[in-house]
């Protein structure tokens, strides 16, 4: 793995355990039942206001919002945001399943935008699929799903994390700064997320490591420090005389050879004439 | 008679007879030279000289990757297609099973996935490509910090640099080859640059791609021209190149017994010969192993090349990176003189390599103009003697290490979590001020280095003893050392000779004189360390 890979592994690795351990978060006990709009009130009005309509300076309205939104920012740990100035990022799962599903509604009621759609990666057209990230999402995370920077500091992630219902959510959502994409039909949904669980996030094509995923310029770089740099280095060790010295014997005149005449004196190949 | 009689000192029995039994290749040499002759040229060979410094063996790394780049890519052209015809991808991939692709991009996954050891191979041919160059820079670094590039050896400069463009074209066109979005945006971003050639670009872009961009035609061109045309110049060249260092003779650091007129170091055999085929099975060693361990060009990531398709980090390999950032970097200037437009790429895609390698193929003519030393150099500077030269070389480094950062600068905002306009910014400034500061500290550094009397720099001496009859006399013991340092110490050969003039001018000839004795003895050294001048 690469410097650019190594701190995408640590990240996966630190989400998924994060991602294990929070199953019981916050709040009710799983028994009681959750009020949706007391929840949104403690734990979303001091961004996006009591009524959902946003408070100025901190975020936005929730009224284009829907429950694919809702569902999407609470399940990928994007909300509650921590800062306001920054993109969300994922992160661990604050929230109970029934806190989430409370949760979920009541944006729904606030909101007009869509909801999740049921994503069906069994039987997709992963070949489709991959035209269609090809065409629309590589732009920005990359052919391999790595993720890249678009411009304005904003990250588009990695999406190795992703599950194919939040591939269909994103998509139908744009979160953040990405697009949203109305155009596909729902088969093209489940073909976009099919490709990017099967082809990349289950990618068995070749036991062989992808250096994050980075393209040409990680490949650049690992050819440096795994081939170049070790060769340099078996240099050192076969160049260096017998016992660390030249010796007098193996010094020869200037044609590489002893009795041969000088590079200067002008003379042609001639083995008998001596300096 | 053997070629390999005189390497056999001490092997002799008492009738002069060498005594010591032939090894398997020394057998199969006489062989042959005994049937064609031409033995002396081949002792010749065989006791030619090389320095031992591993910096030497950076050109023949380059070699050995390049032999490894050949048997791979032979291998390769048995199954690719070099056509843009389009065809279905019905492989084994599945996930672009259906996929209109061109019968190149199809024969790439044919090799990657069905073929038998094809992506063992394929991988293997472009690392080494990678490898390839950077042996080139290494080697070429070498060369410049020492100063080996002065006269006589300007003219082998020159000849490597071809080859260095030889290798860089190689590369491309062999990246391009797979048709993949990868190959289609490198190819794209050239078309441009072509194009913006004033007066001419139009129509030369047009009969380089056959027409309009994508046009179907430039793979099918590029091929022969990366299997057939670059690889014969390559040789070609490189003929030229090792004929000339095998006829002007290697460089040397200085160091004791080393001068303008010898060359102390191992012979050709056996020694060199066995580190210099040990060092080829290694790179193909470690080649080999990257191409079984590491994935490199996943072409079935990237897909057919697509006009309309696109994905970030499309970056050409990395010693294309410095073009790259030099179009990345460029603020898009655009001026119009009599009615031809001179647009940024004129700047960023012409003026800029243009200036790099005019740079490295001026460098032996502009130290001669700067420091007017117009003479011939065998023996090597120490990068720190040569101020100058290291603070310039370690500038031109900066200038393009910055072009390729520019070229990867999403990657790097991505690996440091900056911004890109951020990072291209600060590029910007450091492709101007990177070098001068480069410069100064370099020369700084190696000034200081410099005078600095390291122990490397102190003299070996050699006490030298008063014979009873007042000569003087050297300890048989301590005589090679002596003998070594002569080259370094002059100064204590002349005391010596100053104090033996005391009995007489010649009295050093007298037969009965120690030192004379001992310096007959020397003279055999020396002459036999071709040290006489
Ligand atoms: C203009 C660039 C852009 C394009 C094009 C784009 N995205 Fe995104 N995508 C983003 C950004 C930025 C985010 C992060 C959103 C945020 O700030 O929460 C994102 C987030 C995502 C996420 C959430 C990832 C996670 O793990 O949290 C998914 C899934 C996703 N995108 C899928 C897609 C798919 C599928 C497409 C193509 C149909 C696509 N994106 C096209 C920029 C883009
Ligand atoms: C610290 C302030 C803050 C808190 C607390 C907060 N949000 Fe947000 N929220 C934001 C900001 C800022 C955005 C815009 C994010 C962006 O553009 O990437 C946002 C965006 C959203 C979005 C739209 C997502 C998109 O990018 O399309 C939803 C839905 C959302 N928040 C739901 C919630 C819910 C539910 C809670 C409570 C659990 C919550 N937020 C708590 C600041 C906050
Ligand atoms: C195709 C790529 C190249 C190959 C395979 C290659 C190979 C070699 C080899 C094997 C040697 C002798 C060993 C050594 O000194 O390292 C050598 C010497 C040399 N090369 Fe190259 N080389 C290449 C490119 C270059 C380039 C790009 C330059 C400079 C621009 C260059 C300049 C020189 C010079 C000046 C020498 C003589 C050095 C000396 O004797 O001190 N070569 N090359």
């Amino acid at each position: 793995m690469t410097l650019v890979a190594a701190p995408l592994a640590l990240a996966a690795a630190f989400g998924i355990v994060t991602f294990l351990g929070s199953g019981a978060a916050t709040g009710a006990a799983p028994s009681e039942p959750v009020d949706g709009a007391e929840l949104f009130a403690t734990q979303c009005s001091s961004c996006h206001g009591l009524d959902g309509l946003g408070v100025e300076g901190r975020g936005p309205t929730l009224e284009p919002e829907g429950e694919a939104s809702a569902d999407f920012v609470l399940r990928t740990g994007r909300m509650p945001m921590a800062t306001t100035d920054r993109q969300a990022h994922r992160g661990p799962v604050r929230y109970s399943e029934e806190e989430i599903v409370a949760l979920v509604e009541h944006v729904g009621m606030i909101g007009s935008g869509p909801d999740t759609p049921n994503i069906e990666i069994e039987g997709a057209d992963v070949s489709n699929g991959g035209e269609l990230y090809r065409l629309n999402c590589a732009a920005c995370h990359v052919a391999s799903g790595a993720g890249a920077p678009i411009g304005g500091g904003r990250q588009a992630p990695n999406l190795l994390e992703a599950t194919p219902t939040e591939v269909g959510q994103a998509i139908i959502v744009g979160p953040g700064s990405m697009p949203v994409f109305s155009e596909f039909e729902p088969q093209e949904l489940n073909d976009i997320a099919a490709y990017i669980h099967e082809a990349l996030t289950d990618d068995d094509t070749t036991s062989a490591s992808r250096f994050g995923g980075a393209g040409p310029v990680a490949e650049g770089l690992a050819a440096w420090i795994l081939a170049l740099i070790p060769l340099v280095a078996l240099t050192r060790w076969i160049g260096r005389p017998k016992d660390g010295r030249d010796h007098p014997e193996d010094a020869a005149g200037p044609d590489g050879d002893d009795g041969e005449p000088s590079i200067d004196d002008g003379t042609e190949d001639s083995e008998l004439v001596s300096t | 008679m053997s070629v390999f009689d005189r390497f056999s000192r001490g092997d002799t029995d008492d009738a002069g007879e060498v005594t010591k039994r032939r090894g398997l290749v020394e057998r199969y040499v006489d062989s042959v030279t005994s049937r064609t002759g031409g033995g002396s040229f081949v002792t010749k060979s065989l006791r030619k000289v090389f320095p031992s410094h591993f910096s030497f063996l950076w050109g023949e790394l380059a070699l050995y990757s390049l032999i490894v780049l050949f048997l791979t890519g032979t291998y390769l052209t048995l199954f690719f297609e070099g056509s843009q015809e389009v065809v279905t991808y019905t492989g084994s991939h599945e996930p672009l099973q259906g996929q209109e692709v061109s019968a190149a991009f199809d024969s790439v996954m044919r090799i990657s996935f069905e073929v038998k050891g094809g992506l063992l191979i394929r991988q293997m041919h472009h690392w080494s490509a990678l490898l390839f160059v950077g042996a080139i820079a290494l080697h070429m670094a070498r060369v410049f910090f020492t100063g080996a590039f002065r006269r006589p050896r300007d003219l082998n400069w020159i000849v490597g640099l071809t080859l260095l463009l030889l290798a860089l074209a190689a590369g491309f066109t062999g990246y391009s080859l797979p048709d993949d979005l990868l190959s289609g945006t490198g190819l794209r971003i050239t078309n441009g640059i072509i194009l913006a050639i004033p007066f001419i670009g139009e129509r030369l872009a047009y009969l380089i791609f056959g027409g309009e961009w994508p046009g179907t035609d430039i793979i099918g061109r590029l091929y022969p021209v990366h299997i057939l045309l670059i690889p014969a110049a390559i040789v070609a060249v490189l003929s030229i190149h090792l004929a000339l260092v095998w006829r002007q003779k290697h460089t040397q650091f200085r160091g004791p017994g080393r001068t303008e007129q010898n060359v102390v170091g191992e012979r050709v055999w056996p020694a060199f010969a066995m580190k210099s085929i040990g060092l080829l099975f290694l790179t193909a060693g470690v080649l080999t192993a990257m191409g079984a361990i590491f994935e490199i060009n996943p072409v079935w990531l990237y897909g057919p090349y697509d006009t309309a398709a696109a994905t970030s980090f499309a970056q050409p390999d990395w010693y294309i990176g410095f073009l790259e950032g030099s179009v990345r970097l460029f603020p898009p200037w655009e001026f119009r003189a009599g009615g031809f437009v001179i647009n940024t790429l004129v700047f960023s895609g012409i003026l800029i390599p243009g200036i790099v390698f005019g740079g490295l193929f001026l460098a032996p003519t502009i130290e001669r103009r700067l420091t007017g030393d117009t003479a011939d150099h065998h023996l090597l500077d120490r990068p720190r003697d040569a101020p100058n030269r290291t603070a310039a070389g370690a500038a031109s480094i900066a200038f393009v290490a910055v072009l390729f950062l520019g070229g990867a600068q999403d990657v790097v905002a991505s690996t440091l979590d900056f911004s890109v306009g951020h990072v291209t910014t600060v590029l910007q400034f450091a492709m101007i001020l990177a070098p001068p500061i480069v410069f100064v500290i370099t020369k700084r550094t190696c000034v200081e280095l410099r005078d600095r009397t390291g122990p490397e720099r102190t003299e070996r001496r050699v006490p030298v003893e008063r014979t009873a009859d007042g000569g003087y006399h050297i300890p048989d013991d301590q005589l090679e050392d002596w003998m070594l340092a002569g080259g370094a110490a002059p100064g204590h050969f002349d005391e010596m000779a100053d104090h033996s003039t005391v009995r007489g001018k010649h009295a050093h000839r007298d037969e009965s004189d120690p030192v004379h004795a001992d310096e007959e003895a020397l003279d055999e050294m020396r002459d036999d360390a071709g040290a006489d001048r």
